[in-house]
């Protein structure tokens, strides 16, 4: 039963997969979600996406390229925030509370939203296997940047496609 | 019987769900990663032949309110604890509304910091001890609560089946107030055990608290019972902080420990720079207290100074490399010195300095300092390369040891490429020759999400960040090559 219940639904899977494009450059469509940023307060990303792109990132204090990259995305967040650019940081730690991540936040001087995810729900709704992970969306929920990781001068590829991202916003 | 009813049940939705996604438009997403290695795996003190050609397809099928996560894995050939059978490996499905949430199938949860309830899963070290069963969440404007009953996915390894049930509610009388409690309840053929806990976060101008308290009961012949409590604590003026954590942990042991976990901090003061290891407050610790003192002149710099005292009693620990027996009591103290700096223009440093000492009840005491530099300079804008040097010292009874850690990363942005070398001396146990290891790995991007990765050498395990980026990964030694592609829309 379980083995004919896999090959049935692999079997319609893959017929769903294959009516549709699996270019690189067709845009994907992220799945909206919501969470509670470090104050309490339900953060729900189809509001922020009204406003402006959103950038995502999934991160975790572990690890160093992530608090980099963070650095860079604090300095994009300040310049194009008051014209509705919105960012996301989805901490993937596991145990930690939010007393000890809005300290970890606060002393690095981290302004963006900070969501905690430490049941990898929205790690696995996204399929995070490596950090950092980082998205930006736009509307409709198009994806306009993707990188697993982080290297130097990705944030210049980044500004490049929020810019992208706010002239669609622009055209009806 | 519960859980075999929704496990029942589930499968007949998956059917039908599966069945109408020819009807219905879906969004289907999804990653796709197919992996090659032959070498060595580090199991222990052991190291076993690996050579293993696997295919694990992540599937997340998504229509307006509904879920459904799949993952599917071949393995050539099927010889790991993990993953005992092939094809469907993980599934779930749920629906999630507004206020409610329901999972069915495999799921995580995590009640508190952990002390109480912490089901994760690691995929990459192929670790897991997620529940197969039901999960219900309920949430309202300042609150939410949470249900659990399900059984052990490994329960098909072991000869008996634990059931778990629990239920964990927390509130947010404000966005600086957060109270939460619950209770879980762990049953199989020979033993059940229950746990109380509650967790209160405070936040109040320039200070924060956090506390988690649980008290544990376990029945066999004779009741046992125990308690454990956490502390964190925190203040915050400008450019400076102070940050302090306590534990005293004394739980009754059983089988179950599994389920939960004693909360384990990694304060910067030590963990990212310097060992490997998590050396503060480690979850073996029975009793502990750590403070941090912070300075942080600029967003790309700061300086830490920290110490931590700990002890335990019996055989919970988690540093092979520096004893044989098993049973003993210790006292640990440790004290660093931690300080990142990024100079104007391409230059940076981290440094960090550490000393730790250990007093047995019986044998020698074991002390180890450590010290780390990582300077790292960007060539030009697409361009960076990073050294990083540690070293490490240990003395235990008679032995004195060295290990030292270079490794040389250069990126590259364009085409999209990145190289990682390493050269490494070290052993696993004190009194084992010390190993030296070379590695490298090459790694590019085809398209925006496809990935190829290429390595050979001798790797590291736990939590390893290279080619700028981080995953968790067992330790290994051999060739490997990674192809991952992201699908979807």
């Amino acid at each position: 039963m379980k083995t004919l219940l896999i090959l049935i639904t692999l079997i319609l899977t893959l017929f769903q997969v294959g009516t549709r494009s699996l270019l690189a450059d067709e845009k994907q469509i992220l799945p909206s979600f919501k969470g509670r940023d470090l104050g309490n307060r339900l953060v729900e990303v189809e509001k922020l996406l009204a406003k402006g792109p959103v950038l995502i990132t999934f991160w975790a204090t572990w690890c160093a390229p992530c608090l980099r990259e963070m650095e860079k995305i604090e300095v994009l967040y300040e310049k194009y925030r008051e014209k509705g650019f919105s960012v996301i940081g989805i901490n993937q730690d596991v145990i930690k509370s939010r007393a000890e991540l809005r300290t970890f936040v606060k002393t690095r001087h981290i302004s963006f939203l900070i969501i905690m995810d430490r049941e990898r729900k929205l790690g696995n709704l996204l399929h995070i296997t490596a950090l950092p992970s980082t998205f930006l969306i736009g509307k409709d929920r198009h994806l306009y940047f993707f990188r697993t990781g982080y290297r130097e001068g990705d944030e210049k590829i980044l500004e490049k496609k929020i810019v992208e991202a706010f002239s669609d916003y622009s055209k009806k | 019987m519960a859980t075999e009813f929704f496990h029942r049940c589930s499968q007949i939705i998956f059917f039908v769900l599966g069945s109408s996604v020819a009807a219905h438009p879906l969004s289907i997403q999804g990653v796709n990663t197919s992996q090659y290695e032959i070498g060595k795996q580090s199991i222990g003190r052991e190291k076993e032949h690996r050579e293993i050609l696997e295919n694990r397809l992540d599937v997340n099928i998504l229509h307006s309110d509904f879920h459904s996560i799949m993952r599917f894995e071949v393995l050539q050939p099927s010889a790991y604890s993990y993953i005992f059978d092939e094809g469907l490996k993980k599934w779930s499905m749920g629906f999630e509304a507004e206020n409610i949430a329901v999972t069915v199938g495999d799921f995580q949860s995590i009640f508190g910091r952990g002390l109480i309830l912490n089901l994760v899963e690691f995929p990459d070290l192929q670790l897991q001890n997620t529940l197969e069963g039901l999960k219900l969440g309920l949430s309202a404007n300042r609150g939410s609560i949470s249900l659990i009953s399900g059984r052990d996915t490994r329960s098909k390894e072991r000869p008996s089946v634990d059931f778990i049930r629990g239920v964990w509610g927390t509130t947010y009388p404000s966005q600086w107030v957060t109270v939460g409690g619950g209770y879980i309840r762990a049953e199989n053929a020979k033993r059940e055990f229950q746990l109380y806990g509650m967790q209160i976060d405070l936040t109040y101008r320039f200070l924060e608290l956090g506390m988690d308290i649980g008290r544990k009961s376990v029945r066999d012949k004779i009741e046992k019972k125990g308690w454990a409590g956490y502390l964190f604590g925190s203040f915050l003026h400008g450019k400076w902080s102070v940050q302090a954590e306590y534990k005293n942990y004394k739980f009754p042991d059983d089988e179950f420990s599994s389920y939960y976990q004693p909360p384990s901090v990694l304060a910067e003061s030590n963990i990212q720079l310097v060992a490997r290891e998590e050396t503060l407050l480690n979850p073996g610790d029975d009793v502990g207290a750590n403070l941090v003192l912070r300075y942080s002149p600029s967003l790309d710099s700061f300086f830490a100074l920290g110490a931590d005292l700990s002890s335990s009693h019996g055989d919970k620990f988690w540093w092979p490399h520096y004893r044989d027996n098993d049973l003993s009591f210790f006292y640990r103290s440790n004290y660093s010195v931690n300080a990142y700096y990024r100079f104007k223009g391409d230059f940076s440093f981290n440094g960090s300095f550490s000393i730790l000492r250990e007093k047995l009840e019986f044998g020698s005491p074991v002390n180890l300092w450590a010290c780390a530099i990582i300077p790292s300079y960007r060539i030009d804008s697409i361009q960076s390369v990073e050294f990083r040097g540690e070293v490490k010292a240990i003395s235990f009874g008679n032995n004195s040891n060295y290990d030292w850690l270079t490794s040389l990363t250069y990126n590259s942005t364009l085409p999209n490429v990145s190289a990682n070398f390493s050269i490494e001396k070290s052993r696993y146990v004190v009194h084992e020759k010390a190993e030296i290891k070379v590695a490298g790995e090459l790694r590019w991007g085809l398209g925006s999400f496809h990935d190829f990765t290429i390595g050979y050498g001798s790797f590291g395990g736990g939590r390893r960040c290279a080619l700028g980026t981080c995953r968790l990964s067992p330790p290994f030694r051999g060739f490997k090559g990674q192809l991952t592609s992201r699908f979807g829309g």
